[in-house]
C-alpha cells in the first residue's frame, strides 16, 4: 500500500512527541490527570501510527507479547511484594529518594504497579493491531 | 519453606537461561533439587517433634495464612519428593538429549517438584489446595511434554480433566470443612473434629475431599489417567509414579485420617477388591500398590500406619528403580513391548539383574524391603476381618504374579522378538541412579529397622498416633511375629508363580481398553458434539446479531431486576448542578453525529460519524470535570479508529439498509439500551443506602497512598486487586486474539 508522504512525515515527527507525552502522563499520573493506562494507550497509538506510516514494520514482532508478560509479571510481583515484606498482599510502600539533579522524589511502589499496567496496555494494543494488520 | 520455594523460583528463572547451554540448565536444576533435599534433611536432623510454623499472612481477613508443617510426616514425604527428584534430575541429564528436553523440561520438573513440596508442607487447607492444583497443572505440562505426539496431548488432557475435576470437588469439601470448624488450619480442624462430625455437611465434605484424593492418587475408577500418562518422557513417569504426584493423595489421607477414617476404609476395601489388573504393567501396578497403602493408612491405627509408611518408602525405591530401568531398556532396545523385546538376560546383564532385584522387592520375596512391609500389612489385614484378608492375599498374589511375568519375559525374550537385534548394555552414567535405588530397596529388608525406624517414629508423632513404634520394623520380626501372616505370604508367592505359569501358556490379547477409559472417551466426544451444536446455533457470523445479543441481555436483565426488585424509585430532587452551555453543546454534537452515523451510506462515513460522537463525548467529560475519563475516551476512540482501519478488509460489503423487519427491531433495542442506561444512572442516586465511599477516597488518597490523583490512586492502590484481575483479562484476551488471527490467516494462506 502506498503511504501518503504527508502522513509519513507527520507520523515521523509526531510519534516521538507522543511517546514523550505518554511518559509525562505516566510520571504525573499519581498526582495529576494521567496514569499507566492512558500513557500505555498513547504509546500504543504512537507505535501503530509509525507502523502505518513507515510500512517498514518487521513481520510478526514478538515484543508486544513480551510486554504483556513483563507487565503482568511486574504488577503481580509488586502486589505480592507486600506479602514478602510481612504485610498483607497489596500493601504498597513509598520510597523517598534524594536525587542529585531532580531533588526530592517520592517513589511509591504503586508507581511500579502502574508501570506494569503501562507495559501491558502497550503490548496489548500492539499485539492485537499488529496481528490484524499482518494477516491481510 | 525455602525447600519448596527454591524449585518454584528456579522454575521461573530457568527459562532466562534458555539461550545458554542446555547442560547449564540441567546443572542448575539439579543444584536446586540438591539444595531442597539438603534443606529437608537438615530440618529432619535438627528439629525434634511436631511443629507448625507461620510464615506469612496471605489474606488475614479470611483466615488464610501461609503456615507450614515441619513435623515428621511432612518431612518424610518431603524427603521422598526431594530425594527421588534429585535422582531423577541426574538420570534425566544422561537419559534425555538436548533436542528431547531442553530448558523447558527442567523448568517444568522444578515447578512440579516445588508444588509437591508445597502440598506436603502446607498446614492451611487453602494453601494446600493451591499447591495441589499447581501439581495438576505442572503434571499436565510434563505429560504433554512431547506435544507433537497426539497421544501425549490426549494423555495430558485426560490427566488434567480427571485430577482438576477431583480438585474442584475437593475445594468445595475444604470450604465446607473450614466453615464447619471455623478455621482452615489443619491442626485446629483436627482439634475441632467433633464440631465437624456434628455438622450436617460432614458426610458431603468427606465425600468431596475423598473425590479429590482418589482422582489424584489414581484409585479405581479414576485410574484411567495414569496409564495414559505413560506418554510422558520416562524420567517424568518415574517421578510421577515413584515419588510424588500419586502420593499426594496418600499424604492427605494420612494427614486427615482421623476425619475420614471410616469412609476411607470402606472405600479402600471396595477398591482393594477391584483394582488388581495385569494390563499396562507398571502403571497399573502403581494403582494397586497405592490401594494397598491407602488401605493401611486409612484406619488411622498406629501399627497399620507404620506399615503403610514403610511400604511408601519401599515403593518409592523399587518403583522408581523399575521405571528408570524400563526407560533404559527402551533407550537401548527401542521398544517397551513385552512381546517384542528380545532376550535381555545375556545382552544387558546389569540392567536385568537390577530389574530382577527391584521386581523381587515389589513381589514381596524375602529378604527384600517389600517383604517386610507386605508382611506387616498382611498381619494387619488379619485383624481387619476375613474380607480384607482374602483381598490382601489375592492382591499380593497378583502383585507377585506380574513381577514374575516381567522377569520371565525379559529372561526368555518375547514371542514376537525373532529377528530383533540384541541391544547393548547401557552406560554407567545411566545405570548408577537406578542401582542406588535398587540398593535402597534391597537394604530396606535386612536393615529395615536402622534405616526407617527414626523416620517413621517421627511421622507417627506428627500424626498424633503415639511417639513410639507399636511394631518392630525388621526382617526378623516380619518373619517371626505371626505364622499366619507368613503362611499368607507363602500363599501369595505361590499364587504369583501360578499366575506366571498361566500367563506363559496363554497368548495375551491386545491390550483391551479400560472401561473407565471408554466412558471418558464417550463423555468427552459427547461434550464436543454438544458444544459444537450450541456454538453453531448462535455463532451465525452476522455481526448485527452478536450486537443484538450483547444489547438485549443487559436490557432484559436490568429491566427484569428493577421491576421484580421494585428498585425503580425516581429521586425526589433533580440534580443540584446543571451542565454548562459548552457541555450541552458537546452533548448535542454527539447526538447529531450518532444520527448521521445511522443515515450514512458508506462504511467510512459511518465510522467517521461514530468517531465524531466519541470525541464530542470526550469533550463533554472534560468540561464536566473528569480529565482522566476524557483522556481515556479520546485514546480509546483513536485506537478503535485504527482497529476499524485494520479490520476493514475483513468486513463484507456495507449494507446500511437492512430488512424492513430488522431495522425497527434494532432501533427499538438501541433506544431501550440507551435510555435504560441513562435511567439506571439517574435512579441509582435515589437507591443509595449508605454514605458514599468517595469521601473516604478523597480524604485518604494523599495520606495513605501518597497521590493527589484520586482516580489513579483507586486504580493502583485502593482497588489494586481489581486492576490486577482486569489487566490479567486484558492480557489473556490479547493472547487469544493473536492466536485466533494467526490461526485463521494460516488457514487462508494454505
Amino acid at each position: 500500500m502506498k503511504v501518503s508522504p504527508i502522513l509519513a512525515v507527520t507520523a515521523r515527527l509526531a510519534a516521538p512527541v507522543m511517546v514523550v507525552f505518554a511518559v509525562v502522563l505516566y510520571a504525573k499520573g499519581h498526582n495529576a490527570a494521567g496514569g499507566g493506562f492512558i500513557a500505555g494507550l498513547l504509546t500504543a497509538v504512537a507505535v501503530v501510527l509509525s507502523w502505518v506510516a513507515g510500512a517498514g514494520r518487521p513481520r510478526a514482532p514478538s515484543w508486544p507479547l513480551v510486554c504483556i508478560a513483563g507487565g503482568l509479571g511486574l504488577s503481580l510481583a509488586v502486589a505480592l511484594g507486600g506479602a514478602v515484606a510481612g504485610q498483607a498482599v497489596f500493601t504498597h510502600a513509598i520510597a523517598h529518594l534524594e536525587l542529585p539533579l531532580l531533588g526530592a522524589l517520592e517513589l511509591p511502589s504503586a508507581a511500579l504497579f502502574d508501570l506494569g499496567i503501562y507495559l501491558l496496555v502497550v503490548g496489548n494494543v500492539a499485539a492485537v493491531l499488529g496481528s490484524m494488520s499482518e494477516s491481510r | 519453606m525455602l525447600a519448596a520455594l527454591a524449585p518454584l523460583l528456579g522454575a521461573a528463572l530457568l527459562p532466562l537461561l534458555a539461550p545458554a547451554r542446555w547442560r547449564w540448565s540441567w546443572a542448575a536444576a539439579s543444584a536446586v533439587a540438591a539444595f531442597s533435599s539438603a534443606m529437608v534433611v537438615g530440618a529432619l536432623a535438627s528439629e525434634p517433634g511436631a511443629g507448625v510454623g507461620k510464615v506469612a499472612a496471605w489474606v488475614p481477613s479470611l483466615g488464610l495464612n501461609l503456615t507450614l508443617f515441619t513435623d515428621g510426616l511432612s518431612l518424610f514425604f518431603a524427603l521422598l519428593i526431594a530425594g527421588i527428584g534429585l535422582l531423577v534430575f541426574i538420570y534425566a541429564g544422561a537419559y534425555l538429549g538436548e533436542e528431547e528436553s531442553g530448558t523447558r523440561f527442567f523448568a517444568y520438573m522444578l515447578l512440579f517438584m516445588g508444588s509437591m513440596l508445597g502440598v506436603v508442607l502446607a498446614a492451611n487447607l487453602i494453601v494446600l489446595f493451591v499447591f495441589w492444583e499447581m501439581t495438576s497443572v505442572s503434571s499436565f505440562l510434563l505429560i504433554g511434554f512431547w506435544h507433537r505426539h497426539e497421544r501425549s496431548r490426549q494423555g495430558a488432557l485426560k490427566a488434567l480433566l480427571v485430577t482438576a475435576t477431583g480438585g474442584l470437588a475437593m475445594l468445595v469439601g475444604f470450604v465446607l470443612v473450614g466453615v464447619a470448624c471455623s478455621s482452615f488450619e489443619i491442626v485446629e480442624i483436627i482439634a475441632a473434629r467433633d464440631e465437624l462430625f456434628a455438622s450436617p455437611w460432614a458426610l458431603v465434605a468427606a465425600g468431596l475431599v475423598m473425590a479429590g484424593i482418589v482422582t489424584k492418587s489414581a484409585q479405581v475408577p479414576f485410574h484411567l489417567w495414569l496409564p495414559s500418562a505413560m506418554e510422558a518422557p520416562t524420567p517424568v513417569s518415574a517421578y510421577l509414579h515413584a515419588a510424588t504426584m500419586v502420593k499426594a493423595g496418600l499424604y492427605l489421607t494420612a494427614r486427615l485420617g482421623p476425619l475420614f477414617a471410616t469412609a476411607a476404609m470402606v472405600w479402600a476395601g471396595v477398591l482393594a477388591l477391584r483394582q488388581r489388573d495385569l494390563k499396562a504393567l507398571l502403571a497399573l501396578s502403581t494403582v494397586s500398590q497405592l490401594g494397598l497403602i491407602l488401605a493401611m493408612l486409612a484406619p488411622a491405627h498406629a501399627a497399620a500406619t507404620a506399615a503403610g509408611l514403610l511400604h511408601t518408602l519401599n515403593h518409592a525405591a523399587f518403583k522408581g528403580a523399575l521405571f528408570l530401568l524400563v526407560g533404559i531398556i527402551e533407550h537401548q532396545a527401542h521398544s517397551r513391548d513385552i512381546e517384542r523385546l528380545p532376550r535381555l538376560a545375556a545382552s544387558m546383564p546389569l540392567s536385568f539383574t537390577l530389574l530382577c532385584l527391584a521386581a523381587a522387592s515389589m513381589a514381596g520375596v524375602p529378604p527384600f524391603g517389600g517383604f517386610v512391609s507386605k508382611e506387616l500389612f498382611l498381619s494387619q489385614a488379619l485383624e481387619l476381618g476375613p474380607l480384607v484378608t482374602v483381598a490382601a492375599v489375592a492382591g499380593s498374589a497378583l502383585t507377585a504374579g506380574y513381577c514374575f511375568v516381567l522377569i520371565r519375559a525379559l529372561w526368555s525374550g518375547g514371542r514376537d522378538s525373532a529377528g530383533q537385534a540384541a541391544p547393548a548394555e547401557a552406560s554407567a552414567g545411566l545405570l548408577w541412579v537406578p542401582a542406588l535405588l535398587v540398593g535402597l530397596a534391597v537394604a530396606l529388608g535386612p536393615l529395615a529397622a536402622p534405616l526407617s525406624t527414626g523416620l517413621i517414629e517421627r511421622s507417627l508423632a506428627g500424626l498424633g498416633q503415639g511417639a513410639t513404634l507399636p511394631v518392630e520394623l525388621s526382617l526378623t520380626h516380619a518373619i517371626g511375629h505371626s505364622p499366619a501372616a507368613l503362611a499368607m505370604s507363602a500363599v501369595a508367592l505361590a499364587g504369583g508363580l501360578a499366575v506366571m505359569v498361566w500367563w506363559a501358556r496363554r497368548r495375551p490379547l491386545a491390550v483391551p481398553q479400560l472401561l473407565s477409559d471408554r466412558c471418558y472417551n464417550q463423555a468427552s466426544e459427547a461434550l464436543e458434539r454438544w458444544s459444537a451444536a450450541t456454538t453453531r446455533a448462535y455463532m451465525s457470523g452476522l455481526l448485527w446479531r452478536y450486537a443484538a445479543f450483547i444489547l438485549a441481555v443487559p436490557v432484559l436483565g436490568v429491566a427484569v431486576t428493577l421491576v421484580v426488585a421494585g428498585g425503580l424509585v425516581w429521586p425526589a430532587a433533580a440534580p443540584s448542578a446543571a451542565p454548562g452551555p459548552a457541555a450541552l453543546a458537546a452533548g448535542a454534537t454527539a447526538v447529531v453525529a450518532v444520527l448521521a452515523a445511522c443515515r450514512a451510506r458508506t462504511r467510512l462515513a459511518a465510522i467517521i460519524a461514530l468517531g465524531t460522537s466519541g470525541f464530542a463525548l470526550a469533550l463533554m467529560f472534560g468540561l464536566l470535570g473528569a480529565p482522566d475519563l476524557a483522556l481515556t475516551q479520546i485514546l480509546v476512540e483513536t485506537v478503535s479508529m485504527v482497529l476499524f482501519l485494520a479490520a476493514f478488509v475483513f468486513l463484507p460489503p456495507y449494507q446500511p439498509q437492512g430488512t424492513r423487519v430488522v431495522r425497527p427491531l434494532h432501533l427499538s433495542l438501541s433506544l431501550a439500551f440507551g435510555f435504560g442506561a441513562a435511567a439506571l444512572v439517574y435512579v441509582a442516586r435515589a437507591a443509595r443506602t449508605t454514605d458514599s465511599i468517595a469521601d473516604y477516597f478523597l480524604r485518604n488518597s494523599l495520606t495513605e497512598a501518597g497521590g493527589r490523583n484520586v482516580v489513579n490512586v483507586i486504580l493502583v492502590d485502593f482497588r489494586g486487586l481489581d486492576t490486577l484481575g482486569e489487566i490479567s483479562v486484558l492480557g489473556i484476551a490479547a493472547l487469544a486474539c493473536v492466536g485466533l488471527v494467526r490461526l485463521t490467516s494460516g488457514r487462508l494462506s494454505r
